[in-house]
């Protein structure tokens, strides 16, 4: 089972040396390749850029999601709490691509925002300068990455007792302070989590520069995905990627070097501004310091996820052909008329084969991996789950071009079938986990009270444990379809001449606005949030799961 | 204690004992969890292990049930080694602490889990749930989902569960540890009638000792992986062999004092700072003239005035405790607790104890380095790694 497990995940890991042996083309390796990325400015300016994006985008992402994730722990109660985290995890769900879209209709050239001015008479050319590039890059990347630096935070927030954070209050520290003092330490890791991840993966985000970055908005993944898929030069583009990754880590490691260093320095700071703010704030009144600030900021931030796919849903019902104010009148015609767009229909097929297989194939690999991972104790346990989380660590370019340089090494025809192997490495790991989460929340010793009434192993598997999982490997592989059929920045690389709906939508976009776009992005967002719902449904089941069986 | 339960050990030739340990240990990695363990428990006997959280019950039941292997010694039931039996191929049932029953089924599904792996007819299944689950006062639960029941309900589940694959022995551990005081003082008294009227084999863990008199047969005593004395619930009560022992069940008053002479049952002693009296002695305790030992004596065994006094000391407390009261007396610094009446006039100030003659019993100094096993009645003791073949 392990090595079923392992297996691919350790020959992704080699695929990814082999590159670099790959590089010199010829027989022995060379550094020709690096030497060729770091002797041009451009790409060390870009890089550089990116980078710089990339940090900016996390520290915007985490500052944001510590505010939500606080209003949503300790501040709002019950309903509230619930609702706040659904809107979170659903934006977090409803389909990357056409959460980049929605801003691209909003901010490009023709998009909402510059129409409305140009009819408002405030400006008369295309603002583009403003709209399209690394901030409209940044915007985009801070709203489509929020939700999950969001949920990395408030499960990081969930260890806190509440009552840590009463006491606070209790012993006169303002909600400033308790949030800053109390809460803070107490979810660090959480929160190194959530801006390491978001660093990740936005800066190797290929998809939003090309979609709202413009001429000017350029990014080392769409350097990358150019360099491999439209020069087909797969040295050039492991070297960069490659080149890119080294930097990016050792930013992490600086910036982690630098918190570790400026901890102690940081907390007499924080002491000393502590001891002036409970002088000055002595003036300020009762009703005003009694305020929650966190409230309102969460509010707005709900609505920053929200709003913009409101934008997507609004215009896929406007007549008119262009986007803008005023709203046109309504149709559904745009739903039908993307439907009959050349490509649609193989790359819908093309969707659901890969999808398929990835379930049936990531089910089959996880539920063994789950067991194997909840029977492994001590080191190798962590070990083993660790391994699992491997998938998501990677950026999806690197993952890409991994995949893509080892098929093209291995001969293999690029298509549905190594796209299939790629989402299997990711909706493997995740079924293994909901599995294992499953596993153990249960208590062991209902496999042993079986035993102990005669049962043999596999009787045991068959009647005790395959019904108690079922509706976590179902909800896993709901939630592996969703993730399968939402793929993108992998996928990319990897469907050859083939094609799946998130790649030919990101092809038709690409190529300008349409309102048919919208229509397809509903049905995206629509499809991924149903069947969502649905493995949320299934899976919280499983807690409490009475069932029936008369005798 | 019913005669007739030690027959079959007592007398015949060479009986095949039901069930038999010996030398049994084990180790989880550097942890020596169970020391060499020899029991043999008879047919129909309510068998209590009983001890401190972390001694060694559940893992010696486990290892019962199948569930642990020993790390050395044998098991043999009815004179065959189980060493090689899976848990499933065991005729026992096991009772968990934590009831483990199966979320996903009904009461009666639960309860014929184990009649169905036997592959019973459905007559018969739907037959014997109904049975079983009168038996346990659950006669309508049956298609309840098990989630919906409290938790003295499930309990009874889980008894029922076990109790109708009708095994030779039932394994329960700990059965009614999570359910407050007076559920688990009504199901004490279901367990004991239902095991009485069964006839069937208990195995019963628990670290409540009221609950292991009232319920056994028999009781072993364990400590740190040990079992330190197995015997009648009387017999360990009145005839603790180790301070250990003495303290575990019941309240004991534990007197330093010096062996004057020692016979083979009691033993003369002096107190310190008191005076001498003859106290009984148990087992192969090794007591030697002048060496120091331990004077264990109940405050029932007490009394304040009499012929003989033993001890002199100061009435500190007087708890009133119903059916008697208790004195609280101090006796150079140690609070000495006696037994007295509730009639008349309650004793004051300074005082003389008294021995009720023929009670209390002399230890050795050291009771954890004497380890004491004495195999039910045989009156047999065995050291700490004697073969018992
Ligand atoms: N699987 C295991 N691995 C290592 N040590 C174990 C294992 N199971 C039990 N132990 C150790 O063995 C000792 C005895 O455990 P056991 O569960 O038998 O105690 P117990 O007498 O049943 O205690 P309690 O009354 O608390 O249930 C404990 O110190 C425990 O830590
Ligand atoms: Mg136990």
């Amino acid at each position: 089972m392990l090595v079923v497990l392992a297996g691919p995940l350790a020959l992704l890991i080699t695929y990814a040396f082999r590159e670099s042996n790959f590089l010199g083309v010829g027989p022995g390796p060379t550094l020709e390749q690096f030497k060729a990325v770091f002797e041009q400015s451009a790409n060390v300016k870009i890089m550089l850029r990116t980078l710089g994006i990339g940090l900016a985008v996390a520290t915007a992402c985490t500052a944001m999601a510590f505010v939500l994730a606080y209003a949503i722990r300790f501040r709002l109660h019950g309903r509230r709490a619930a609702i706040a985290l659904g809107i979170v995890v659903a934006a977090g769900i409803a389909s990357f691509l056409v959460r980049v879209y929605a801003w691209g209709t909003i901010l490009g050239t023709n998009g909402l925002l510059n129409s409305a001015l140009q009819d408002l008479s405030l400006v008369n050319h295309p603002l583009g300068f403003l709209f399209f590039g690394y901030f409209s890059i940044g915007v985009t990347m801070a709203y489509v990455y929020l939700p999950i630096a969001t949920l990395l935070v408030v499960s990081a927030m969930q260890e806190i007792d509440p009552r840590d954070v009463e006491a606070s209050h209790d012993l006169g520290a303002g909600r400033w302070r308790t949030a800053l003092r109390v809460v803070a330490p107490q979810a660090r890791g959480g929160i190194a989590v959530a801006f390491a991840f978001t660093a990740v993966l936005a800066s190797s985000d290929y998809v939003t520069p090309l979609l709202v970055g413009g001429a000017r908005g350029l990014m080392v993944g769409a350097l990358v995905q150019e360099d491999a898929l439209v020069n087909g030069n797969y040295p050039a583009s492991a070297a960069l990627a490659f080149s890119f990754l080294a930097l990016l880590v050792l930013a992490l490691a600086t910036i982690a070097l630098l918190v570790r260093l400026c901890r102690r320095p940081a907390a007499a700071l924080a002491r000393l501004v502590d001891r002036h703010a409970t002088r000055l704030t002595r003036w300020v009144p009762d009703a005003i310091a009694g305020r929650s600030l966190s409230r309102p900021a969460a509010l707005l931030l709900l609505a920053y996820l929200i709003l913009p796919t409101l934008v997507v849903v609004v215009f896929s019902f406007n007549s008119a052909s262009t986007i803008g104010l005023p709203f046109k009148g309504f149709t559904l015609h745009w739903y039908p008329s993307i439907t009959e767009r050349l490509g649609f229909g193989e790359a819908l097929e093309g969707s659901i084969q890969v999808a398929l297989t990835a379930v049936v194939v990531g089910v089959l690999i996880g539920v063994p991996a789950a067991f194997a991972i909840n029977r492994a104790t001590g080191r190798l346990g962590s070990g083993l789950s660790a391994l699992v989380y491997l998938p998501y660590a990677i950026p999806g370019v690197l993952l890409g071009i991994a995949i893509l340089t080892a098929a093209d090494q291995l001969g293999l025809q690029l298509g549905r079938g190594v796209t299939s192997l790629v989402h299997v490495l990711l909706v493997a790991p995740l079924v293994a986990l909901v599995v294992s989460a499953r596993l153990t929340g249960m208590d062991p010793r209902i496999f042993e009270a079986a035993r102990d009434m005669g049962a043999s192993p596999a009787r045991v598997l068959r009647t005790v444990t395959l019904p108690l999982i079922m509706p976590a490997v179902i909800g896993a592989a709901l939630i592996g379809a969703a993730y399968s059929l939402d793929e993108i920045l992998a996928t990319n690389f990897t469907i050859g001449t083939s094609s799946t709906i998130p790649v030919w939508l990101f092809g038709q976009a690409r190529r300008g606005f349409n309102p048919g776009i919208n229509a397809l992005g509903v049905m995206m967002m629509a499809g991924t949030l149903l069947i969502f719902l649905i493995a949320a449904v299934l899976l919280r089941r499983t807690l409490i799961n009475p069932g029936r069986e008369p005798v | 204690m019913p005669g007739g339960i030690h027959a079959t050990t007592a007398d015949g030739p060479a009986p095949i004992p039901f069930l038999r340990l010996s030398g049994v240990t084990k180790r989880f990695d550097e942890t020596q969890v169970l020391r060499s363990t020899d029991l043999e428990i008879a047919q129909g006997e309510f068998f209590t292990l009983l001890g401190p959280s972390g001694c060694g019950k559940t893992t010696l039941l486990r290892i019962l049930s199948g569930f642990e292997s020993a790390s050395s010694g044998e098991v043999r039931f009815r004179g065959k080694d189980l060493g090689r039996t899976p848990a499933e191929r065991r005729p026992f049932n096991m009772v968990f602490q934590s009831y483990a029953l199966f979320p996903h089924m009904s009461v009666a599904g639960n309860v014929a889990y184990g009649l169905r792996t036997k592959g019973a007819g459905r007559e018969e299944i739907r037959e014997r749930v109904r049975g079983i689950l009168e038996l346990v006062h659950l006669p309508d639960a049956g298609p309840r989902p098990v989630s919906e029941l409290s938790g003295g309900q499930q309990q009874r589940v889980a008894l029922a569960r076990a109790l109708v694959n009708e095994p030779e022995m039932l394994l329960l551990d700990e059965p009614l540890g999570a359910l407050d005081l007076k559920l688990r003082k009504f199901l004490q008294d279901e367990l004991r009638s239902i095991q009485r009227r069964l006839g069937t084999t208990f195995i019963y863990v628990t670290h409540d000792q009221e609950e292991a008199l009232a319920m056994s047969h028999r009781i072993a005593l364990m400590n740190a992986g040990e079992v330190v004395q197995v015997g009648g619930p009387r017999e360990i009560y009145e005839q603790p062999q180790s301070r250990f022992v003495a303290e575990f069940i019941g309240e004991a008053n534990v007197l330093a004092c010096k062996v004057l002479a020692a016979g083979r049952n009691e033993a003369e002693v002096v107190l310190d700072g008191g005076g001498a009296c003859t106290l009984r002695k148990y087992g192969d305790a090794r007591l030697v003239p002048t060496d120091p030992a331990l004077a264990v004596v109940r405050p029932e065994h007490l009394q304040i005035g009499g012929a003989e006094p033993l001890l002199k000391g100061v009435v500190r407390q007087n708890v009133f405790l119903g059916t008697h009261c208790r004195y609280d007396v101090e006796v150079d610094g140690q609070i000495v607790r006696v037994a007295g009446s509730t009639a008349g006039a309650p004793a004051e100030g300074a005082v003389e104890i008294c021995l009720v003659p023929g009670r209390g019993v002399v230890v050795p100094d050291e009771p954890a380095s004497a380890v004491v096993q004495q195999a039910g009645r045989q009156g047999g003791s065995a050291a700490e790694d004697a073969d018992d073949a």
